[in-house]
């Protein structure tokens, strides 16, 4: 079973980055003129596009340079044209910042989404639970570069009590607050929507009936069952995290793969973009795979099956 | 092109320019000596040695004691990378940073926010004219560029003392000629004055009238309709763009702004896909005779749809194989008059190089070229 679904996630992964490959061959511009362009600050010449091109084996036919490049992507010796380095490396460097980025925003919004919708739940129609509501549409309404440049503004420049921009933990918080809202918003809602429709089942009757504390209830009872469906969304919502990275780690000048992904497209960098494709499909893989043993977990009846 | 000459005279040039010829250590090769070797060593002979360098983020400078000429003051310099414009003006107003705008050869400081760093009582602001002008290049064999009347009303239509009062608050000088009067071999012509009366006349010379009154001449039932194209991402194009846009409708020309992303649009004007093009008038040393080159001489197999005549590539091939220095004035000066005359370019205004930093900086003094950052005077106070 797990064989049949780790062959599935390579075809997916390989199909993915073939078709990235395609997409960005296929695209007008060249990648030797965006790139030369990038580190001369000028036009290059057709001489040196030329000489870039045949060093990166860019001006053989289709098939042959996607051949090469599935040679040198398996054995790990493909050379990213843009920075002339190893693909794999660019990868491995940049990475550890993008997930420690989407791990503290996931870890922000649960933290404060699931409290926030359980007690919005149990207080429903009160005023907490209008506030809590306002607040959840609000943060889902928020553009997140214009919140990053506002949170910048506030707290960086007249309250003086964070830095603008490098890698360290003072510098994680703007950021992750910046990327976490919109999932907090959104956690906010289905855990309130989940909850509600939890406590309304006859067992939260029987156990409050049984003479079980009031916050075992809620707790073991009720959150148990309503978190699956965030955990859901939280799984679906990576993709839309990975995607909200680039913008932020422009803005706060975070080295991560989400930046260097968005140039090497605008950069035309068809094997890079190729490669960091399949990497990230991993990563979804991987990501898939949590959510489904998370389930397990929570949900006895996903074990029997 | 230098095999078949027997004399290149920008041969220094070309070498002084900052993109064209790095001179690297033989030994900073593997293998040594090789011209086709890969790089592994930085060795440099600057006023600053590389201390550290971490990828993407920043890079750590040290003053070279064993430098042949001036020292600088600063023992240390931290280089910063900030991707993003406005992240790099907070940076300098909280103190994370100490001066931005000099690395970049133009436009890391975006003119808008000069006025609020200006207000700003600990920072201060300079600027610097590099004789860069931002230049709309004309593809003269469409429909209706190429028509020089029709280019010539262009360049008669539009205000641009006034543009860059109200786009750049005066910080941009304006430019009417196709390069830098006071470089070197610069031209000694009058350009463009603003004049829409003399654009209107050109154009119902050369046929096209307003005949349904909607504002918009015609010609045997086409609309006077040109498009020009941006790259996303050059600087202040959009606004410019829409001031253009306002303009020509003034005189009756119609305008549409294509912004595309840059390499979309690098590829359309290489094809020749375009109207008009916005471009540079390049930097020193490489301009004039760079520039000149890349842009209107044929054989160079650049950019084949902005102006070329077999006299405008022999006037280039004389300025670029005379010996005497009076001659190949004249030859230049030639260059200009055609180019001018056939108004193959819309110039617009010279693009300044904004610097910025806090007022614990002293002795910060604008570098020879745009591309260069000099460091020498500088000290933090």
């Amino acid at each position: 079973m797990i064989i049949k679904r780790l062959a599935t996630a390579l075809l997916v992964m390989f199909f993915a980055s073939f078709l990235s490959f395609s997409l960005l061959y296929l695209a007008p511009g060249n990648v030797a003129e965006a790139v030369l362009k990038e580190q001369l600050g000028f036009e290059p010449t057709e001489d040196e596009i030329v000489a870039f091109m045949t060093r990166y084996k860019l001006d053989k036919p289709f098939f042959i340079q996607y051949y090469i490049w599935l040679r040198l992507f398996v054995t790990g010796k493909l050379i990213c044209p843009q920075t002339g380095e190893s693909v794999t490396g660019e990868f491995l460097y940049r990475f550890p910042v993008t997930l420690s980025l989407a791990f503290s925003a996931v870890a922000f919004a649960a933290c404060f989404g699931i409290p926030l919708g359980i007690v919005s739940a149990i207080r429903r129609n009160s005023i907490i639970d209008s506030i809590c509501r306002v607040i959840a549409s609000v943060g889902v309404s928020i553009p997140s570069f214009w919140l990053a440049l506002l949170l910048i503004l506030f707290f960086c420049v007249k309250l003086r009590i964070l830095p603008v921009f490098g890698l360290g933990l003072k510098n994680l918080i703007l950021p992750t607050i910046a990327l976490g809202l919109h999932l907090f918003a959104s956690i906010t809602r289905v855990t309130r929507g989940s909850m509600l429709e939890v406590l309304s089942q006859h067992y939260i009757l029987v156990s409050r009936a049984k003479g079980l504390p009031e916050k075992m209830v809620i707790l073991r009872h009720g959150l148990r069952n309503a978190v699956i469906p965030v955990i859901t969304l939280i799984g679906l919502q990576f993709g839309h995290l990975l995607g909200g990275t680039v913008i932020i780690e422009s803005i706060f000048s975070l080295p991560g793969i989400g930046k260097f992904l968005m140039d090497s497209i605008f950069a035309r960098d068809y094997i890079a973009v190729s490669a960091f494709v399949m990497f990230i499909a991993f990563l979804f893989v991987i990501v898939n795979l949590i959510v489904d043993v998370l389930y397990t977990i929570l949900d006895p009846r996903v074990r029997v099956e | 092109m230098a095999s078949t000459l027997e004399y290149y005279y920008p041969f220094l040039l070309d070498l002084a320019s900052e993109f064209r010829s790095k001179i690297v250590s033989p030994s900073a090769v593997e293998p040594a000596w090789s011209t086709s070797g890969e790089l592994v060593k930085y060795i440099g002979t600057g006023q600053f040695k590389l201390a550290e360098y971490v990828k993407d983020q920043y890079a750590v400078l040290e003053r070279n004691d064993e430098y042949w000429g001036e020292k600088p003051k600063l023992e240390k310099v931290v280089w910063k990378a900030i991707p993003d414009a406005h992240a790099l003006v907070m940076a300098l107003k909280t103190g994370d940073v100490d001066i931005i705008g000099a690395p970049e050869h133009h436009s890391a400081v975006p003119y808008e926010e000069v006025p609020k760093l200006q207000a700003d009582e600990d920072i201060e602001v300079s600027w610097q004219s590099y004789g860069r002008f931002q230049v709309i290049r004309f593809n003269c064999y469409v429909e209706p560029l190429d028509d020089v009347r029709v280019r010539k009303a262009i360049n008669y239509a539009v205000d641009r003392g006034t543009m860059v009062k109200e786009l750049f608050a005066g910080i941009a000088e304006p430019a009417n000629l196709p390069m830098c009067s006071w470089f070197k071999y610069g031209p000694i012509i009058e350009g463009y004055e603003y004049n829409p009366e003399k654009a209107k006349v050109l154009l119902e010379e050369a046929g096209w009238i307003d005949s349904d009154g909607d504002g918009i001449r015609e010609k045997d039932g086409k609309e006077l309709e040109v498009e020009l194209l941006i790259p996303q991402g050059e600087a202040n194009a959009d606004v410019v763009a829409v001031y253009l846009q306002s303009e020509l409708k003034k005189v009756g020309i119609k305008l549409n702004i294509v912004s595309m992303e840059s390499s979309a649009a690098s590829e359309k004007r290489k094809k020749g896909d375009f109207m008009m093009y916005v471009h540079h008038s390049g930097c020193i040393p490489w301009a004039p005779q760079g520039i000149l080159w890349q842009n209107h001489y044929t054989k160079a197999e650049g950019y084949y749809k902005h102006f070329h005549t077999d006299e405008l590539d022999e006037l280039i091939e004389n300025v670029y194989t005379t010996r005497d220095d009076a001659k190949r004035d004249e030859y230049y000066q030639q260059v200009w008059k055609t180019l001018n005359d056939e108004a193959a370019q819309l110039p617009l205004y010279d693009i300044v190089k904004v610097v910025a930093y806090r007022d614990c900086v002293k002795g910060y003094n604008h570098a020879a070229t745009m591309y260069k950052m000099d460091l020498t005077s500088v000290e933090i106070v």
